[in-house]
């Protein structure tokens, strides 16, 4: 874990995490027609299935940042991410990546913004931003 | 176009919520389960003193939760979501969360609203501050 904003450098990566995407509620639930969690809607706008939450998504995207900043990131940080390229399915294997793109002082730190973002299998990206987490200055 | 929110009838500046609930030490090893992710902040112990709930836990369900209280949002979906951490998500306390409807607006066709909203908890304290940025349905407007 990342404890100082001098541990860390632009174009640092961050430890990839990789996970089957799994939402409980695709598989327990029922949705009404024309939600984007179910198949025949998805698939009849050109989707390859229902449709994964967002705040599920987003809870994985958050996951790379808690391991690299722990409490930097719990209180203090930041994330804005957006969902494309026709989203995650139960069941994808997704891996989210991050690298550190720039550090910002502020008065309470030093600010770590990482892009970040997911890939299926086949490398495509369907989710992206940036996050960031405020680490005390060392001295 | 959305049949279940029409465009026309969102009002921006409409407040919406507040929405409220209690995360329970059961909810975050559900939690930990579905995401397969142990870690022992949520668990065991944390810097904060005792288990906390992961920082985005339901963060970018809020958004979603507030908007249902006004409109029928079964076939929204979220485009982009964007949170700041203030504090520890507690377990145990109690949760409110306080949105406006900030914003709609037409892009390639597709209808969006944006939710801004805050959570603090039973004390008052801030917890998280959240922007979602929410399409209306999959289906583009014809005009």
């Amino acid at each position: 874990m990342i404890v100082s904003s001098e541990a860390v450098h632009v174009g640092s990566k961050l430890v990839a995490t990789r996970h089957t995407a799994y939402q409980r509620s695709l598989v327990e639930r029922t949705f009404l027609p024309k939600s984007i969690h179910r198949d025949d809607y998805t698939q009849s706008r050109g989707y390859a299935g229902a449709l994964m939450s967002s705040y599920v998504l987003c809870g994985y995207m958050s996951e790379i940042m808690v391991n690299s900043f722990g409490e930097h990131y719990i209180k203090g940080g930041k994330i804005s991410i957006k969902f494309f390229g026709g989203g995650v399915q139960n069941g994808d294997k997704i891996t989210v990546k991050g690298t550190v793109s720039d550090k910002v002082k502020e008065d309470r730190g030093t600010r770590v913004v990482c892009d970040i973002w997911m890939e299926k299998n086949d490398g495509r990206k369907v989710v992206a931003g940036r996050a960031s987490a405020l680490l005390p200055n060392e001295g | 176009m959305s049949k279940e929110i029409p465009f026309k009838s969102i009002v921006v500046g409409e407040v919406l919520g507040p929405i409220e609930y209690t995360i329970k030490k059961r909810h975050v090893e559900s939690y930990t389960q579905d995401w397969r992710d142990p870690n022992p902040m949520y668990l065991t112990d944390s810097p904060f003193g005792g288990p906390i709930a992961p920082p985005a836990y339901r963060a970018g369900l809020d958004g979603f939760s507030l908007l249902a209280t006004k409109y029928d949002t079964h076939a929204t979906i979220g485009v982009k979501t964007e949170h700041a951490f203030f504090s520890p998500v507690p377990i145990g306390k109690r949760l409110i969360t306080r949105g406006v409807l900030a914003d709609k607006y037409i892009k390639r066709g597709i209808e969006y609203v944006v939710v801004k909203f805050t959570m603090t908890d039973e004390d008052g304290v801030k917890i998280r501050e959240s922007t979602d940025h929410i399409a209306l349905s999959v289906e583009r407007v014809i005009r």
